[in-house]
């Protein structure tokens, strides 16, 4: 992870047949580094299956799989001058896709205007949450993974567009700002068993829109403790075919309005998040809080989550308690369930609660520093959903709690 | 045999003293151009851990005992823990991992020309175009 400029343009000039004077002279340098996890998951359910995020269309079952939680990614950054230089992050996993397939999380152009302030143009990680940044690279983390009630709330996480950084110390404090703006192209699968108009079909394809997405955050750090806050907002869309056709069918039986309030084209997304850190010799805490509203007939939830951890030499044995609360209703009576209605009324109902869901989880974990860049992890997760809770693939009979065992080793170099 | 046991103990204390110059003579440097004034242990462990951006930090080699030592006294944590911490800025693009270098010589050669720069070296590199900002007890 660490550069070793020198080394890694020598290595290039080499591949390109070009001589030491050569490298020295026309070669800019090139930092490679990367992260990793291998990991096994497991759950005690075969009526159900549980994921990392609301983008994975695949999950894990009692059958147990490696395709939850292992990734791969290499990260280059091109330093054109003292100012200017470009990064590339090229990650392998099963995240929009139902095997592992390659994505680009991050792909950047940067400049240093000054000594603090900092402009970067691309795609980044959608910086809403504490760890959003550096989510996926498991051995910066105490956990296996991050608790989807709260890292599962939203259904993209890079932006394309700009963002400002901005980096201060004052005193025994040091900030960190960063504002953006962009918007946000991706593509999920509804796995939602009953899904309205899909007659009860697996999955179907859900395009996702987020444009004008605009949010600003601000870290502060003293001695051991940070805390962070930030706020985000989007236009939202989410389209996908069947949806599309069950808002005809609504509109068409005579309820407009319920059509419009159901349709989630260019609705508001709003987002709040206050975490906190801890970090000391042997005890670490972390917690987030964070609120999020959306309009259509995707629901609106509260999430939080605290994790608290011990540190013995090489050994890090953690709890972690998270769980999502749906905030906005989960009935709608506007069509009288009555007579030919019937089946429109209970589409509605199967609609509003095809995504999200109340859900809490209690996980114990061990960390072991197996090697300065390498560390295992063993995490027991007790998941509790109500109804669905935010299990995908579910099948009649389905019901809580499930336990999820996973043994992970993550990796830098 | 009275022989051996003289160039053992010779050995051993050519070794204790060797071990004792490289662990007492760690400093802290910046460039002798640099506006820098004195630093407290905090603000350095700071700059070290990638916390705080007050000048930036070059790294000997993972391999080296200053570097470990450095690490151990002043940042107060273990490399696995700053390797951790340097990750999770460095995966986000925000800030680059610290340049390294091969010896101190280096260190103090690119130090020197650079006054936003802060090393740490064994106190034998030190010469007129650094100075020292803090002495590693």
């Amino acid at each position: 992870m660490y550069r070793s400029p020198a080394k890694t343009t020598a290595t290039l000039a080499l591949a390109l047949g070009l001589g030491p004077v050569a490298a020295s002279a026309a070669l800019p340098d090139v930092d490679v580094s990367g992260f990793g996890t291998a990991g096994f998951a497991i759950t005690d359910t075969s009526k159900a299956t549980f994921v990392r995020s609301q983008e994975q269309p695949v999950g894990v079952d009692e059958s147990g799989d490696v395709g939850l939680d292992s990734l791969l990614a290499v990260q280059a950054t091109v330093h054109l001058s003292d100012r200017f230089s470009a990064t590339g992050q090229a990650m392998v996993r099963r995240l929009f896709t139902s095997g592992f397939a390659l994505d680009v999380p991050v792909f950047f152009a940067k400049a240093d205007l000054m000594h603090d302030l900092a402009v970067r143009v691309g795609r980044i990680q959608l910086p809403v949450f504490m760890s959003s940044d550096y989510r996926q690279v498991g051995y910066s983390n105490t956990w296996v993974r991050p608790p989807i009630e709260v890292y599962g709330m939203i259904p993209f996480d890079t932006n394309d567009g700009a963002d400002l950084l901005y980096r201060t110390t004052l005193g025994p404090i040091d900030i960190s700002a960063q504002t953006f703006y962009g918007r946000t192209d991706a593509t999920t699968q509804n796995t939602a068993q009953n899904l309205a108009g899909t007659g009860g079909a697996a999955s179907q394809t859900v395009t996702i829109q987020a444009r004008r997405n605009w949010g600003v955050n601000v870290s502060l750090t003293m001695g051991p403790l940070t805390v962070r806050a930030g706020r985000n907002q989007s236009s939202f869309t989410s389209i996908s075919d069947s949806t599309n056709q069950f808002i005809a069918a609504i509109n068409a039986a005579g309820f407009p309005a319920l059509a419009t309030r159901l349709n989630p084209t260019n609705v508001p997304f709003e987002f709040t998040d206050f975490g906190f850190s801890f970090d000391g010799t042997h005890v670490t805490l972390q917690g987030e809080m964070v609120k999020e509203t959306i309009g259509g007939f995707v629901p609106s939830a509260d999430g939080e989550y605290l994790l608290a951890g011990y540190r013995i030499r090489k050994f890090t044995p953690y709890a972690m308690f998270a769980r999502q609360k749906v905030t906005s209703a989960r009935t709608d009576t506007t069509i009288p369930a009555v007579g030919a209605l019937i089946p429109l009324a209970q589409g509605v109902n199967q609609l509003i609660n095809s995504v999200g869901g109340d859900q809490h989880t209690t996980s114990l974990g061990l960390r072991w520093d197996l090697h300065e860049s390498m560390d295992l992890k063993l995490q027991v997760d007790r998941v509790s959903p109500q109804g669905n809770g935010l299990f995908i693939y579910v099948k009649p009979g389905f019901h809580g709690p499930v336990d999820v065992a996973s043994l992970t080793l993550d990796f830098v170099f | 045999m009275k022989r051996l046991n003289k160039i053992m103990i010779g050995a051993c204390f050519l070794l204790t003293l060797g071990l004792n110059q490289a662990r007492a003579g760690i400093v802290v440097i910046v460039s002798a151009q640099s506006n820098a004034r004195n630093l407290s242990v905090e603000q350095i462990s700071r700059i070290f851990q990638g916390k705080s951006n007050l000048m930036t930090p070059v790294d000997l080699y993972r391999s080296s005992r200053i570097r470990h030592d450095f690490y151990t006294k002043v940042v107060a944590l273990d490399e696995a823990k700053v390797i951790a911490e340097w990750s999770r800025l460095v995966f986000t693009g925000k800030v680059q991992a610290p340049k390294q270098f091969a010896s101190g010589a280096e260190v103090v050669e690119a130090v020197a020309a650079d006054p936003t720069l802060i090393g740490y070296v064994d106190s034998s590199f030190v010469n007129m175009t650094v100075k020292v900002i803090y002495t590693v007890k």
